[in-house]
């Protein structure tokens, strides 16, 4: 039985076909692993599983529905018909969606088995899931550090063995970073190659739905599931749908790879940069070349993002007012008359809803974007962040004429302890480096655990393993660390091979 | 000057009265809790983005479109949309037809 908890969805869907376990049997490890891990973790906003184990008591193998009784986590900033999805938000508690994400949708019509909502941090803004109106996410590999963020409710949940697959968002890394602190695979599809329908937008020209695995395999099964046309978002690509697994055991022989020079960020951590050096390493003795590149608006683009971002949040949020969904002050604890009040009341009640409704960091790039947007600022701020977006995107477009794929580190630092960067919000926003510029290019990536480090480790030692176990079955002692393979636009089987045959020599 | 040629250090520091005016704009309360220290992290942030100042960006064309190749036009057509009751559903204040907001200048005689 707890073999299961370690089972892919390929592995999961293998069994489930020959008859050799049945769907029961696996809700009923994930609830194990929920109630042996959950309260230390706080991963799940909400539980959904014994909803789910009812629809089992007639069950047979279904070739239409072949992931019928595997269970997935979805984020919650995804609609989920019927059931809450707060964004870990005050101003939207309560909110019950009347309709479905199309990657929800997707997920159930492939038979997948909704286990429970993700926490995060609020709206997807934050890069450690402490930002959240359900308290702050704790990493598995050790529950004083953080997560990543925002999917770290969903990163957390796969690492702990609630389940295979786990939908995140991303917008500038939000599924690549937590991957990586929860030593998952986590992938950023193309822009416009998964409908943003049903993603509680954040910055709509950055937004991305995509999932969070154990495996390479696994990430490209649960792409073919949610990719593709649906009608409903004007950004969404009309293409077909790939089968990834065809090519994804090819190796990299024929590839040509990029490292990201990261000299100009001295704030590296020299255990990520030790990961990087072995992982180029092994590169040079698999691929067809390895050379270094440049990227020279790099070190700006996060300055960008974190103007774009913003700007597009707060027109986003400006809908929320307290009127059609979420929370509501009450009049009358603002001393106000329901029957005679004036606009200025009206505006305040606005704002009082606003403010009591939305935390500090959703607060924070509010106001940022606002800014940013506003007479006499636009000029210098947005569009000149938008023109760092096009220098980027030209510097990719002539990179791919010389690598088919860049590696670099995902982030910065191991998983960091929690409310370490909390109150400094330009130190956390560093932690986004290397995952912002793909999301700003609308380029694929995917994050993959690199190796591990000692908890206490200078970086140099040679690993050794505590007995100890933590809420993930392996070493207490240790943490992940990430590295990204980065491809031009709708270049996903590439990374998926580079990512699948790194997997296959360093798992 | 060119609109283009602005530079974020030529804006200067913003100021507490700026502050306050972004703050009326985005809808949001200036005396709630926390808003001082978030005065203090805006600025740091502000700070920041100068390093802006230092990329060269002649003839850089601001990114209006981030899709790589262009976006298909879906027939112009009707989609399903939310009923009078799903939308209506999730507002804490309402009535069987309307969401409920305080009445200012004048109002039904439900009072709002």
């Amino acid at each position: 039985m707890e073999k299961i908890r370690k089972y892919s969805i390929e592995q999961l869907r293998y069994e489930l076909e020959k008859g050799g376990i049945h769907p029961r049997e696996i809700l009923k490890q994930s609830g194990k692993q929920i109630n042996k891990c959950e309260k230390d973790l706080n991963a799940l906003n909400r539980v959904t599983i014994d909803n789910a184990a009812d629809k089992f008591d007639s069950w047979s193998f279904d070739p239409d529905m072949p992931y019928r009784g595997i269970p997935y986590v979805q984020k919650d900033n995804i609609c989920t018909t019927g059931i809450q999805t707060d964004c870990s938000s005050r101003i939207l508690e309560g909110y019950v969606p009347p309709y479905s994400a199309t990657a929800e949708t997707r997920s159930r019509e492939a038979g997948f088995t909704l286990l429970g909502k993700s926490n995060m941090d609020e709206f997807a803004m934050g890069s450690s899931s402490e930002y959240s109106s359900h308290g702050p996410v704790q990493n598995p590999y050790d529950l004083s550090r953080v997560a990543g963020g925002s999917s770290g409710g969903s990163a957390a949940a796969v690492a702990a063995g609630f389940a295979p697959l786990a939908f995140g968002s991303d917008t500038g890394g939000s599924v690549r970073q937590p991957a990586s602190f929860c030593g998952l695979v986590g992938l950023r599809p193309t822009y416009g190659r998964v409908s943003r329908w049903g993603l509680i937008a954040f910055a709509s020209s950055l937004d991305q739905i995509g999932p969070i695995t154990n495996t390479v395999r696994d990430s490209a099964i649960a792409l073919s599931v949610i990719e593709g046309q649906d009608g409903r978002d004007a950004t969404l690509m009309a293409l077909e749908n790939e089968d990834y697994l065809e090519s994804i055991e090819n190796g990299i022989g024929d590839l040509r790879v990029g490292v990201l020079d990261v000299s100009f960020a001295d704030w590296v951590d020299p255990r990520v940069r030790k990961v990087m050096e072995s992982s180029v390493e092994w590169l040079k003795g698999h691929a067809k070349e390895v050379k270094e590149i440049t990227i020279s608006s790099f070190d700006h683009i996060l300055a960008a993002y974190y103007i774009l971002a913003p700007s597009e949040a707060s027109s986003n949020l400006a809908r929320y007012d307290g009127i059609r969904f979420g929370s509501t002050v009450d009049l009358a604890e603002m001393g106000k008359d329901v029957d005679e009040n004036t606009a200025a009341d009206l505006l305040d009640y606005y704002r009082k809803n606003r403010s009591q409704g939305f935390g500090s960091e959703v607060t924070r790039r509010i106001i940022l974007g606002t800014f940013a947007l506003s007479a006499g600022y636009y000029e210098a701020y947005y569009r000149r962040a938008q023109k760092v977006r096009t220098r980027l995107r030209a510097e990719l477009d002539a990179l791919w004429e010389d690598v088919d794929i860049i590696i670099s580190p995902t982030a910065p630092s191991p998983p960091f302890k929690l409310g370490s960067l909390v109150d400094d919000p330009v130190a956390m926003y560093r932690e986004d480096v290397f995952v912002v510029p793909q999301a700003m290019a609308g380029v694929p990536a995917v994050s993959i655990n690199g190796g591990f480090t000692d908890k206490d480790d200078d970086g140099i030692s040679p690993l050794k393993k505590s007995k100890m176990k933590n809420c993930t079955g392996r070493a207490a002692n240790i943490l992940p660390i990430g590295i990204q393979f980065t491809a031009p636009p709708f270049r996903e089987s590439v990374i998926f091979r580079a990512a699948r045959t790194f997997e296959k020599e360093h798992a | 000057m060119s609109k283009d040629s602005v530079k974020i250090e030529e804006i200067g520091e913003i100021t507490d009265d700026e502050l306050l005016r972004i703050i009326d704009l985005a809808r949001l309360d200036p005396l709630a809790p926390g808003m001082g220290i978030q005065k203090a992290h805006l600025k740091n942030i502000l700070a920041h983005f100068r390093v802006l100042n230092d990329v060269s960006l002649n003839g850089v064309d601001p990114t209006i479109q981030i899709n790589h190749v262009p976006i298909p036009l879906r027939d112009d057509e009707p989609l399903d949309i939310l009923t009078r009751n799903e939308a209506l559903e999730n507002a804490r204040l309402k009535t069987k037809e309307f969401f409920l907001a305080p009445k200012i200048l004048g109002g039904d005689d439900s009072g709002h």
